[in-house]
């Protein structure tokens, strides 16, 4: 039985036919070589290592070469039992990181390239060598939160591409007897025609394949390294604001471009200044959000603060960190929304997140959380830094939110309804924006439009009073403004007709990058909004700053053709390249073109009987042109006689015809060669040329292919003959 | 589409799904470069074979297992370059087309026939190279250019073929998709069977009703006086040719020997379908191989035999003026109507009977089938007329069981029975020898 087995499994792995195209291997090499390469800087292993499965796949593939005919068996046998080990460590790893299964993956992939690499006797093996680095560069790209890696896809492409045309070429020859080879640089043609049609087709698929829920599978990427906190004083700490007051300043903070003002215990409305356009992190979130970072409910005046000074404690010893405060109340009409952060500069110690966080995988084993659902981690976050949320975000329908009613938990009205002295004008318009309106939501969505409608948005508006109040500032003062008094106007007008709300901070979603799948928050992204509380359905974002959308509606939005924002990127990347004059100068040019076209018709309506002549002949040539291309050029066959001794031997008394010709000696199309070379022979006074035409008409036509030496035979008479030739030009 | 293009579309299919589940565009990006690359396939290898024309010339006339040469000329009528054109030669390919319930069976006796081979194969040794047909590759053809090469295919199979096919195959340049279009050229080549060289066989030229002291042979080195040398007439045999004589004067000499007799002969050819056996080894080939030998050996021996051949329902005499027009009727030879056993006891009958009429009664006469034994028997014992010569059976049963086949003791018995009363010789033809090896003793010799 057991050498019936051996038998049996010696017999499915007699060797197959070996590929012989070192171009084709060293190509599939490369291509491999790229693509752990792409594993190495995607990070899923270090350098030492990645060095190490290079030398592997290289020593692998020079083995293979080597072996190709043979049958390998104990080879196959070793590398089966190392393949189980591999697997069964891969197994162990992936037992002990649910959260992010791509790690494990890759170097799962890393290790079968470089135990594949040791058995590629066959094209069907490299061809599966190209496919695992496809796999394997895929997932390193799933991994690259950068634009960057496209100077790794690109070499990879283009070696991939290469290596599938040196298969197909290697498969097409071996099957083949004969081959005719083509002439040099011809299959580069080829490959550059082959690529240049390849990348729109890429480029539009790209851009037309839908981005699908998919298996709607929670991926859960953490950091490692994990944040024990020393000291955690359940206070907003901002890296960019260090060193100042934790109560409401009596003078304006000074302005950081690098950090956020509002990410504090108190946002500051007198400060000025432009945040720095620098990505301070990546999000990857199947729909766009503001990325919510606190929010305040005291309103100061010329300021917001959080009064809320000790939050709860939340601990867990492992993840997730579940984000619920005591009493919150209940919320209908939510869904799940899984976001992942990648932080690229230093942030706060706030968990960014849609509203309302709710399970928080973050490298801690304890947060705090307050009764606004800010949550407070124990360090600041640091560039490098991967936290994943999942929020409960509101998916109710302006219909539900008209008819809440009017049921608050206790205390809420009075906590979010709080102002200070102000004018009573701010009470007057509102009350005068929402008397037609018989429920909140109308009234908060016809305060907003109202600001929308009647305030543009100016980031260089001027500084107000140190204690003036903002609102009033605004509203009848300045009469413009940014989103912090957009927002705040909102706020307080709400709260002036009886509506709780509140103040969040935070970012909005960021641009959407095609390429890597990530939203790139900016510096300049930071933002602030409304939060409105209604019951039932709990606090709903609404944004009145002109140009910005309510963000409980956007986050309803399908982004399932969100590929086309790649071509307004590569717009928008056009236009960074190009200077501004060659748009201005294409505009020019486009308008020219058309004014030029009009004129003509004009011109054309005035004078009929010539745009008429011009019009036939215009048809005329059209007409010509079209006749042409239907019959077709002449075709003037080319013969290309594969080459043969035979054909040589053809070449060389062409060759000694030619010179004959430049002699005056001409041979007509109805002399046979010895005819011609009698004719020659005469005029030469030499018997040379009739030996050589009846030597060439033996080799060409006789029934055996000639020898190498009766070419070189003809040859030398041949050659005899064109010197004489040119002798006798020369003299005459 | 190729294995690779399907390969690609399922791994791009599965990034694209991983892509919508973790929301990374660069997987989407590598799954539309992936799905891209079919797509291109499809896009240029979707009738570039069109506007590419073959022709083909052949040798006229070859000997079966002998190589024919083939001039191809591949003409590119389109204003694109083609590149990696593969022209496939399918001249003696199996069948094409069909239903789809025959191209299923001839599939399912591939895959046998592949499985066969493959389990019989010792291990340590390559996978068996699968006979194919002639491939010449083109890695690139011009707009409006035309490549000519020449080549030589062995000419596999006996028959008269007025044409044949040729595939012409192109594709994309990364192997993803091929199409590939068979077209007809014409290019007439008649294969004749093979003949093998015959040391002995039965010729008895005692039996001809010619007294027996005028023969004389003109076989050399049978003691005979050489007399010298004479013009080619059409009818001698090639092997008497004087090449050094033909060489010096320029056209054919033959030797001539002192008296040259010629004693008449007949072959009959009664060879219905084959039942078992391949498409070479079959005791239709077989037979037709050994009716070529025979006809050459009773030709070297000085008589050109008059051949009898199934024509329809009736028979036709072939009596050429040289060996090469016998070859000639054997290539176009069509198999005699025969029912599940071969061909019938009446039928072989009759056309034994019709040979002895048609040729002259006593000649030296040669009888190839592969008629059922006891049919065989019962028709000869129909014509007491017929002198005697040779018999060969090819025998159907020995290309069912294959190699280790013996004669079983019933047939013996009716090939005892069908040639008593003759002067026969009886051959037979089995698949594991070579047709000289059957043909060089015979199974049984009576002495009538």
């Amino acid at each position: 039985m057991l050498e019936r087995a051996v038998d049996y499994y010696r017999r499915i792995n007699r060797p197959g036919h070996p590929e012989e195209s070192i171009s084709f291997r060293a190509a599939v090499t490369v291509t491999v070589l790229i693509s752990i390469y792409a594993a190495i800087e995607s990070g899923a292993v270090g350098w030492p290592v990645g060095v190490a499965v290079m030398s592997g796949v290289v020593a692998g593939s020079c083995y293979s070469y080597r072996v190709r005919r043979k049958s390998s068996v104990w080879v196959k046998l070793v590398l089966t039992v190392i393949l189980l080990v591999v697997f069964a460590l891969f197994w162990t790893e992936v037992g002990g990181s649910i959260h992010d299964l791509r790690y494990p993956l890759v170097r799962l992939f890393l290790w079968l390239q470089v135990l594949h690499s040791f058995d590629l006797p066959q094209r069907r093996d490299l061809d599966f060598s190209l496919i695992s680095a496809a796999i394997l560069i895929a997932f390193a790209g799933s991994l690259s939160t950068s634009t960057d890696f496209l100077w790794v896809l690109i070499p990879f492409a283009a070696l991939g591409l290469l290596s599938l045309f040196l298969g197909h070429r290697s498969a097409t020859i071996s099957r083949s007897d004969k081959l005719v080879a083509g002439k040099r640089g011809s299959q580069l043609r080829v490959i550059l025609v082959a690529v240049a049609a390849l990348l729109p087709v890429t480029l539009a698929l790209f851009v037309l394949l839908p981005r699908l829920p998919g298996f709607n599978t929670h991926y859960l990427p953490v950091s490692d390294a994990e944040y024990t906190p020393g000291e955690f004083e359940g206070l907003l700490k901002n890296p960019g604001y260090e060193g100042f007051p934790d109560q409401f300043p009596a003078n304006p903070l000074p302005f950081n471009p690098d950090s956020y003002f509002g990410f504090n215990e108190y946002l500051d409305l007198r400060v000025r200044g432009l945040p720095a356009d620098t990505t301070v992190m990546k999000v990857r979130s199947a729909v766009a959000s503001y990325w919510r970072a606190t929010a305040f409910d005291a309103f100061l005046g010329n300021g917001w603060e959080n009064t809320e000074k000790e939050p709860e404690e939340i601990f867990s010893p492992e993840l997730p960190l579940i984000a619920a405060y005591p009493g919150e109340p209940p919320r209908y009409r939510t869904t799940t929304l899984t976001q992942t952060f990648f932080i690229e500069k230093p942030l706060p110690n706030t968990v960014f997140a849609a509203f309302l966080p709710r399970e928080v995988y973050f490298p801690t084993r304890v947060v705090k959380v307050d009764s606004m659902m800010t949550v407070l981690t124990p360090v600041t976050l640091d560039p490098g830094l991967v936290y994943t949320v999942l929020s409960e975000v509101s998916n109710a329908e302006p219909e539900n939110l008209r008819r809440a009613g009017g049921i608050y938990p206790g205390g809420l009205r009075e906590r979010y309804l709080q102002l200070p002295e102000m004018s009573p004008e701010v009470e007057s318009l509102a009350r005068e924006i929402t008397a037609a309106r018989t429920n909140d939501y109308d009234k908060v969505q016809a305060l907003s439009d109202y600001l929308k409608r009647n305030y543009p948005y100016d980031l260089d508006c001027p500084p107000q009073g140190n204690r003036q109040n903002t609102v009033e500032f605004f509203l009848f003062e300045e009469k413009r403004g940014y989103c912090e008094h957009f927002a705040t106007a909102l706020a307080v007008m709400c709260r002036t007709v009886g509506i709780p709300s509140r103040l969040a901070v935070g970012y909005d979603a960021g641009d959407f990058n095609a390429l890597t799948g990530y939203y790139e928050v900016s510096g300049r992204d930071a933002h602030a909004w409304v939060e409105v509380y209604f019951p039932v359905f709990g606090w709903i974002s609404f944004d009145p700053t002109p140009g910005w959308s309510d963000p409980f509606l956007s986050s309803q939005d399908d982004d399932t053709w969100s590929g086309f924002s790649l071509l307004r990127g590569i717009g928008n990347t056009l236009s960074r390249v190009f200077p501004s004059g060659f748009w201005r100068g294409l505009k020019g040019a486009t308008g020219a073109f058309t004014s030029a076209i009009s004129s003509a018709v004009r011109e054309a309506a005035r004078n009929w009987y010539w745009a008429l002549l011009a019009a036939f002949v215009l048809l005329a040539g059209l007409a010509a042109v079209l006749a042409r291309r239907r019959r077709g050029p002449p075709v003037q066959e080319t013969v290309v006689v594969v080459e043969g001794p035979r054909q040589e031997a053809a070449r060389i008394f062409n060759r000694m015809t030619e010179a004959l010709a430049k002699a005056g000696i001409e041979r007509r199309p109805s002399w046979t060669p010895e005819e011609f070379a009698g004719r020659a022979d005469s005029r030469l006074e030499t018997r040379l040329v009739g030996e050589s035409a009846r030597l060439f008409c033996r080799l060409r036509f006789g029934p055996a292919e000639p020898g190498p030496d009766e070419l070189e035979e003809l040859k030398e008479r041949a050659e005899s003959v064109v010197r004489i030739s040119r002798d006798r030009s020369r003299r005459t | 589409m190729k294995r690779r293009a399907v390969v690609t579309i399922m791994v791009a299919l599965a990034l694209f799904g991983i892509a919508a589940t973790i929301r990374s565009g660069w997987l989407y990006l590598v799954a539309s470069a992936m799905a891209g690359l079919v797509v291109v396939g499809l896009m240029f290898g979707r009738r570039p074979e069109r506007h590419v024309t073959v022709q083909r010339s052949t040798t006229p006339e070859v000997f079966e297992g002998d190589n024919i040469q083939v001039r191809l000329k591949v003409t590119n009528n389109s204003r694109l370059t083609r590149s990696m054109v593969t022209v496939r030669d399918l001249q003696f390919e199996d069948a094409r087309g069909g239903t789809f319930a025959e191209r299923a069976s001839r599939s399912l006796a591939l895959m046998q026939n592949r499985w066969e081979t493959a389990r019989k194969a010792p291990y340590g040794e390559s996978k068996p190279e699968r006979k194919r047909p002639y491939t010449v590759t083109f890695e690139r053809i011009g707009p409006e250019e035309a490549i000519e090469v020449d080549y030589e295919i062995e000419a596999r199979r006996r028959g008269v073929f007025a044409g044949s096919e040729v595939s012409v195959r192109t594709g994309d340049a990364f192997g993803s998709i091929s199409r590939e279009r068979v077209v007809g050229v014409a290019s007439e080549t008649t294969v004749l069977p093979r003949v093998y060289r015959l040391d002995s066989f039965t010729f008895k030229p005692e039996f001809s009703a010619l007294p027996a002291e005028l023969m004389e042979w003109s076989r050399k080195g049978t003691g005979q006086d050489y007399y010298g040398v004479r013009e080619y007439v059409a009818g001698d045999s090639l092997r008497h040719i004087h090449w050094r004589s033909s060489a010096r004067r320029g056209k054919l000499i033959v030797k001539e020997y002192q008296h040259e007799f010629r004693p008449p002969s007949g072959l009959l050819v009664v060879l219905g379908a084959p039942r078992y056996g391949d498409s070479d080894r079959n005791t239709l080939e077989d037979g037709l191989r050994a009716a070529a030998s025979v006809a050459d050996y009773y030709t070297l021996m000085g008589s050109l035999p008059g051949l009898v051949i199934p024509s329809g329902e009736w028979f036709e005499v072939v009596q050429g003026l040289s060996l090469y027009e016998l070859f000639r009727a054997l290539a176009a030879y069509e198999p005699a109507p025969s029912g599940a056993a071969g061909p019938g006891c009446d039928y072989l009958a009759e056309a034994v009977a019709f040979t002895m009429s048609e040729l002259a009664p006593g000649r030296v006469t040669g009888i190839i089938t592969n008629a059922d034994g006891e049919v065989l028997a019962e028709a000869l014992d129909r014509v007491p007329e017929m002198a005697g010569g040779a018999l060969v059976l090819a025998p159907e049963e020995s290309y069912r069981v294959g190699p280790g086949w013996q004669p079983p003791a019933q047939l013996l018995a009716d090939l005892e029975l069908a040639s008593a009363g003759y002067r026969l010789d009886t051959y037979l033809l089995t698949p594991d020898r070579e047709i000289g090896d059957c043909l060089s003793e015979p199974l049984i010799t009576t002495a009538g």
